[in-house]
């Protein structure tokens, strides 16, 4: 009777370990399955759209350390740029009217990765993890990269300057968008479009006076190409944020209105993204996908020489704005 | 005495007359419905997803965009009050310095939250 019991017992036991396993197996493949496999959103579009040079000797060697076909390399770069266009639909259903807007916006963000991942293990097959690998390991490197590039060139730009003019321009990341116009720009700063357009009854009393002098410009220049605009009409707000005027220190006549804490002349949504300041998150709590501090119609960009959806770090001279 | 009271009633009913007469001439201003197309909207609303165009988020901004893209109307706005509208909806009355006073409602067309787009559904000249 005893052997019986302990062969039920013993039985019983391996059943359970069996069990145990296999829960956590499938507990491993669902996680798995809603994490992103790069562990940062949109690093297609910023590996295949960035003019920089050192990122495209990265995509080049993308493709030799992984033994890529040209027709692969075609499909990575256009599903680089889909991630831009994915995540619109959707309407608020009973389930999400309790969550944060920010949050279920950054779920369906989630949802477009995830499909876009799939797109790309079909194309990859078998080299699909070892894209993933390759993935992480080139964005760690281009954050600390970039972080250290952007230093030197503003600290070089500065001994520069001390000579010849005033500190009033920064290095920062260009996209591009569709405008009101051909020639214009939009910088996070609602109040100075606010300005340009003379709605005066959407700008507190206490800020009027910083704005009362516009129109507002600023000049683009881009580096690569020796290409300037300017005088361009800042006449949009974007990207990402609306009160980011961070070409003001905390402490200016016209003091920066948020995120106070970061550095002068360093964007929000840059810190976001190559940080992972404020958590990734613009100010309204959306996630960052691109560093950008300021957009560009394709116009601009045509005159800076760059290709549209093109984007690259350009410096932009802010002596006009408030 | 009745001719007194007669005159009371005569300024009463004058009065009535007036105030009901005044809220006629705003309410009876037909609206100009706007045509939306959902594909421009649905590709707007993309590009607000990446970070552009923060300002279609603001209802305030779009309605301020449409007078001065739709109805040319460049002029400095004085002041925009919000109006009563539908349910999901916006409304302002916006007043520009020029003096003419247009009323617009708005409604989000792709994404019913706090992250999704405005457009002008419909606006009016309340006058000339």
């Amino acid at each position: 009777m005893k052997k019986v019991i302990l062969v039920a017992l013993l039985v019983c036991f391996t059943f359970s370990v069996f069990l145990i396993g296999n829960t956590s197996k499938s507990g491993g493949i669902v996680e798995s399955a809603n994490e992103d496999p790069w562990e940062q959103v949109e690093n297609l579009n910023y590996l295949f759209w960035t003019a920089d040079e050192k990122i495209e000797n990265d995509v080049k060697k993308l493709q030799l350390d992984l033994s890529l076909t040209g027709k692969q390399m075609e499909k990575l770069k256009e599903l680089g740029l889909q991630e831009g266009y994915l995540f619109s639909e959707g309407r608020r259903c009973k389930d999400d009217a309790a969550k944060d807007d920010a949050v279920t916006f950054n779920q369906r963000v989630d949802e477009t990765f995830a499909n876009i991942d799939k797109e790309v293990r079909v194309l990859l097959g078998e080299k699909y993890n070892d894209f993933c690998k390759w993935i992480k390991t080139w964005w760690e490197n281009e954050k600390m990269y970039r972080l250290n590039w952007l230093a030197e060139k503003e600290k070089k730009s500065k001994e520069e300057i001390g000579i010849t003019s005033t500190d009033d321009r920064e290095l920062v990341y260009a996209t591009q968008y569709n405008g009101y116009t051909n020639l214009e720009i939009a910088l996070p700063d609602k109040y100075v479009k606010f300005a340009n357009l003379g709605w005066w009854d959407d700008i507190p009393d206490s800020i009027e006076p910083y704005y009362s002098n516009p129109p507002y410009t600023a000049n683009v220049y881009y580096e690569t190409t020796n290409k300037s605009v300017l005088n361009v009409l800042v006449r949009e707000v974007g990207p990402y944020n609306e009160d980011d005027n961070y070409w003001d220190s905390a402490t200016a006549s016209n003091p920066r209105r948020m995120f106070t804490d970061l550095a002068l002349g360093e964007p929000e949504a840059e810190a976001a993204k190559l940080r992972g300041y404020n958590d990734g998150k613009d100010q309204f709590g959306r996630v960052v996908n691109q560093p950008a501090g300021v957009d560009l119609t394709e116009e601009v960009a045509a005159q800076l020489r760059l290709a549209p959806q093109q984007n690259d770090w350009v410096w932009v001279r802010y002596s006009d704005l408030p | 005495m009745i001719y007194r009271k007669f005159l009371h009633v005569i300024l009463i009913l004058s009065i009535l007359l007036t105030v009901s007469g005044c809220k006629q001439d705003s309410s009876n201003v037909l609206w100009i419905e706007v045509y939306i197309n959902l594909d421009e909207a649905k590709t707007l609303q993309s590009e607000v997803d990446n970070g552009h165009r923060v300002g279609e988020m603001d209802p305030v901004q779009v309605a301020h965009e449409f007078l001065n893209e739709k109805l040319n109307i460049r002029e400095d706005i004085n002041e925009h009050k919000e109006i009563k509208a539908g349910e999901g909806e916006k409304g302002y009355r916006l007043t520009p310095s020029d003096g003419r006073i247009v009323e617009v409602i708005l409604f989000q067309p792709v994404r019913t939250d706090s992250t999704g787009i405005w457009v002008v559904k419909k606006y009016r000249f309340l006058n000339k």
